[in-house]
């Protein structure tokens, strides 16, 4: 079932952020050959304007991208599990975790699509403004350089790792803040948002807490200041750590809240 | 005939309104029960507990024999009485859905009934009318071949000729060993298919009657009964 739900969460979505993701590739490659014209053509200084204009576009998609995606996060869940919608989904014989489940991974999958999508973007400005061989030459070789030693490699392995755990805690976060909000049976909203400041203040006494009591918790707040390469591996493991927790105590929360008590309304 | 629905004690409050008071209540398959009773006497909260849209504050609630939960709701067919589904999908989409989650979903019979209403399987929601939103939403739930049917006010809101289509459509669609759970206001037209009235005033069962007893006991038909017990 769980593969039915993502199914239809990813079509949900898809359907407004696959087109803006294709809008954000075509205006990075409008803004680069305007670019490339500018540099080279005979009215010059229409092409530049245009260039400008494109640029300012290119910079706006990007924006849009990160908005749209912050706004999908919240209506697909707020809008499909606690909204009317929620009477067919919560009838589905599908549990609550399967619910929360597939919210969470589709929303990862299209910021990762989305990231995807920002890094074809990127090429696609490098391929029309120089030389490809010579970027995937230099591109290489930083890959390279990342694999070079187990060490580097290792880091960069946690790193993404580190990410990804990072957005499903932050999507938990997000939901489990809705969910105490839709306790409330009015001024829902203004709850969910009280809920996630909330949230930050207890984060931020407990690591206050921690950092003064455990050299643990020093380490890793002291992780955050310095450059990534300096970061032991070892830290960046103890953060993936914290971050699962983290992702374990707003899953739980949400699923709780929804699980034992819904109120739609 | 076998006990589909089962309540004993059943209670719910929300805060300190209490919504239903400890009620006691077994139905058949085979029939089609009326939950009658004014705003506010406890019909959806009852229909939303047999759901598991809501927990119980104290008591139990049984759907043939199980506590509401994933395998009840493959057996529970629901009608909300609110626009639930998403307005952004096709006909076609809901369909597909449908099929999807449920394994009692007959499809060719849900196609036939939207062709027979002339509702394009290509039209999103929300480009329909009120009245047509609710025609698929009642054929979605009645194309399923589920053993317990709650339909929340099925017709409150459509014109009377949208009335006797969605009662037809009820009586034509549900198994005969089902259970058919058909909660609304609207007594006078429903009346003429329900087998049994359940009346529901401020959270307890004030009655619960065959509609043929009721009618030769009271000498009324069950829409005047119903306005004499509940008359403000």
């Amino acid at each position: 079932m769980l593969g039915k739900l993502l199914k239809y969460e990813i079509r949900a979505m898809g359907r407004i952020m696959l087109p803006l993701y294709l809008v954000m590739i075509f205006i990075a490659g409008l803004f680069a050959v305007n670019m490339r014209m500018s540099m080279s053509g005979n009215a010059k200084a229409l092409l530049e304007k245009f260039a400008l204009i494109t640029g300012f576009l290119f910079f706006a998609a990007i924006m849009a991208v990160g908005v749209v995606m912050l706004i999908m996060v919240i209506q697909r869940f707020y809008r499909n599990l606690l909204g009317t919608e929620g009477y067919l989904m919560f009838t589905l014989p599908v549990t609550t975790l399967q619910h929360i489940i597939s919210k969470a991974l589709t929303s990862l999958i299209w910021i990762v699509i989305g990231i995807a999508a920002g890094a074809a973007a990127g090429f696609l400005m490098v391929g029309i403004l120089s030389n490809i061989p010579e970027f995937m030459k230099e591109l290489q070789d930083t890959w390279k350089m990342f694999f070079s030693t187990k060490d580097l490699a290792a880091k960069v392995i946690l790193l993404v790792i580190l990410l990804i755990i990072g957005i499903i805690e932050s999507l938990c976060k997000v939901y489990a803040a809705m969910a105490v909000g839709h306790q409330l049976s009015s001024h829902r909203v203004i709850g969910s948002v009280g809920a996630y400041i909330g949230f930050g203040i207890v984060e931020l006494i407990l690591g206050n807490i921690l950092s003064a009591d455990n050299a643990l918790f020093g380490k890793l707040i002291g992780a955050f200041n310095q450059a990534v390469s300096t970061i032991p591996n070892s830290v960046l493991i103890q953060l993936i750590i914290v971050s699962v927790i983290g992702t374990a105590v707003y899953g739980v929360l949400a699923w709780f809240l929804l699980d034992r008590h819904l109120n739609l309304e | 005939m076998s006990v589909l629905f089962e309540c004993r004690d059943l209670a719910k409050s929300y805060g300190k309104v209490q919504a239903l008071k400890g009620i006691n209540l077994q139905l058949e398959s085979g029939r089609i029960v009326g939950l009658l009773g004014p705003n506010g006497s406890g019909k959806t909260t009852l229909i939303k507990l047999a759901n598991r849209l809501l927990q119980p504050s104290s008591g139990s609630i049984r759907i043939a024999g199980e506590e509401p939960g994933i395998l009840t709701k493959e057996k529970c067919a629901y009608l909300p009485d609110k626009d639930f589904l998403p307005d952004w999908m096709k006909t076609s989409d809901l369909l597909n859905f449908y099929g999807d989650f449920y394994g009692d979903f007959d499809r060719p019979r849900a196609q036939a009934m939207l062709a027979n209403l002339d509702i394009p399987e290509k039209m999103s929601l929300k480009k329909m009318s009120k009245g047509t939103k609710e025609k698929v939403q009642l054929i979605l739930t009645m194309s399923r071949d589920a053993q317990v049917y709650l339909l929340d006010e099925p017709i409150a809101g459509v014109d009377p000729a949208a009335r006797d289509y969605i009662l037809r459509t009820i009586i034509n669609n549900y198994r005969e060993d089902a259970l058919v759970i058909i909660s609304t206001h609207l007594i006078a037209d429903v009346e003429s298919v329900l087998d049994e009235a359940v009346f529901l005033k401020q959270g307890e069962i004030v009655l619960h009657q065959s509609t043929d007893e009721l009618r030769e006991q009271t000498g009324k038909s069950v829409d005047e009964y119903f306005r004499e017990v509940f008359r403000c």
